[in-house]
C-alpha cells in the first residue's frame, strides 16, 4: 500500500500486517465505523459515545468532535 | 441510486463478497502532505511523557518512551479528526456499509522502522463481541479504514 491508499474491511475480515522494513517508522491511521445507534458498548458505558461522522439523509447532523463535546456540555451530560 | 456516488457496483459487491477493497490513492500527494504536517496537533510527545513509560492516557508506548499507538485521534478539531469526517472517507464506507453511521474511537500505529514486528493473522470481531454486538450472521457492516503513512522517524 502507498500512502495515499485506503483499505477497508470488513470486522470480521482476517487481516494482519507484515514487518516494517523501511528506514522510516511506519504510520497507519485506524478509523472504525459503526452503525449509528449501536455503540461500542464499553465505550459507551464509558461515557465515550461516537458523534455521526456522516448522513446521507441528514447532512445537517454532521458536526466536529468539538462541536459535539461542547452540545453535550450545553446539554448538562458528562463529556 | 448511482448519481454522486463515489464506490462502484462493483466495488460494493467486492467488498460484500470478500470483505474488504482496496482504494488506491484516495487522497493526493499535496493532501497527504497537509495531514502529516498536522501530526504535532497530536501532541505525540507530550502524551508519550505524561504516560511516564506505561501505557495509559490513550498511549500505547515502549522501551519507556517511544510511542506505538495513539488512540481518540479523531477527536480535539485536529486534521486526523477531518480526516474521520473528510466527505470522501466518510462518503465511501457510508456507502459501503449503507446504514448511517458513528465513529466512536480511533487510533494512530507507529511500527519501528527496520525490524517493526508482524501484526497477526486476527479478525475484529473478538473486540467487537465484548461489546455484545449481534452474532456474526448479523453482524452490521462496520469497516475499518486503514490509512497508512509513511513519514520520518518518531522514535525517541
Amino acid at each position: 500500500m502507498k500512502a495515499d491508499d485506503i483499505f477497508a474491511f470488513h470486522n470480521l475480515t482476517f487481516h494482519g500486517s507484515l514487518m516494517n522494513q523501511s528506514d522510516d517508522i511506519r504510520w497507519r491511521t485506524d478509523l472504525p465505523y459503526s452503525e449509528t445507534g449501536r455503540p461500542l458498548e464499553w465505550l459507551s458505558k464509558a461515557g465515550l459515545n461516537g458523534f455521526i461522522a456522516r448522513s446521507h439523509g441528514h447532512p445537517e447532523t454532521v458536526e466536529s468532535w468539538v462541536d459535539w463535546q461542547a452540545k453535550r456540555r450545553s446539554a448538562g451530560v458528562k463529556v | 441510486m448511482e448519481i454522486n456516488m463515489l464506490t462502484t457496483p462493483e466495488q460494493r459487491l467486492l467488498y460484500d463478497e470478500q470483505g474488504f477493497i482496496m482504494i488506491p490513492s484516495l487522497f493526493s500527494p499535496e493532501e497527504v502532505a497537509v495531514l502529516k504536517a498536522g501530526m504535532a496537533a497530536l501532541h505525540t510527545d507530550q502524551r508519550v511523557a505524561g504516560a511516564e513509560g506505561r501505557t495509559k492516557g490513550g498511549m500505547v508506548v515502549e522501551d519507556a518512551d517511544t510511542s506505538r499507538l495513539q488512540f481518540y485521534i479523531h477527536r480535539g478539531g485536529t486534521r486526523f479528526d477531518l480526516l474521520a469526517r473528510h466527505p470522501r472517507m466518510a462518503r465511501i464506507m457510508q456507502e459501503l456499509m449503507a446504514v448511517p453511521m458513528d465513529i466512536y474511537h480511533s487510533k494512530l500505529a507507529f511500527k519501528a522502522a527496520f525490524t517493526g514486528s508482524v501484526q497477526f493473522w486476527r479478525q475484529d470481531y473478538g473486540y467487537w463481541i465484548t461489546a455484545k454486538h449481534p452474532q456474526p450472521k448479523t453482524a452490521p457492516g462496520a469497516p475499518n479504514a486503514i490509512r497508512p503513512l509513511y513519514c520520518a522517524p518518531m522514535t525517541r
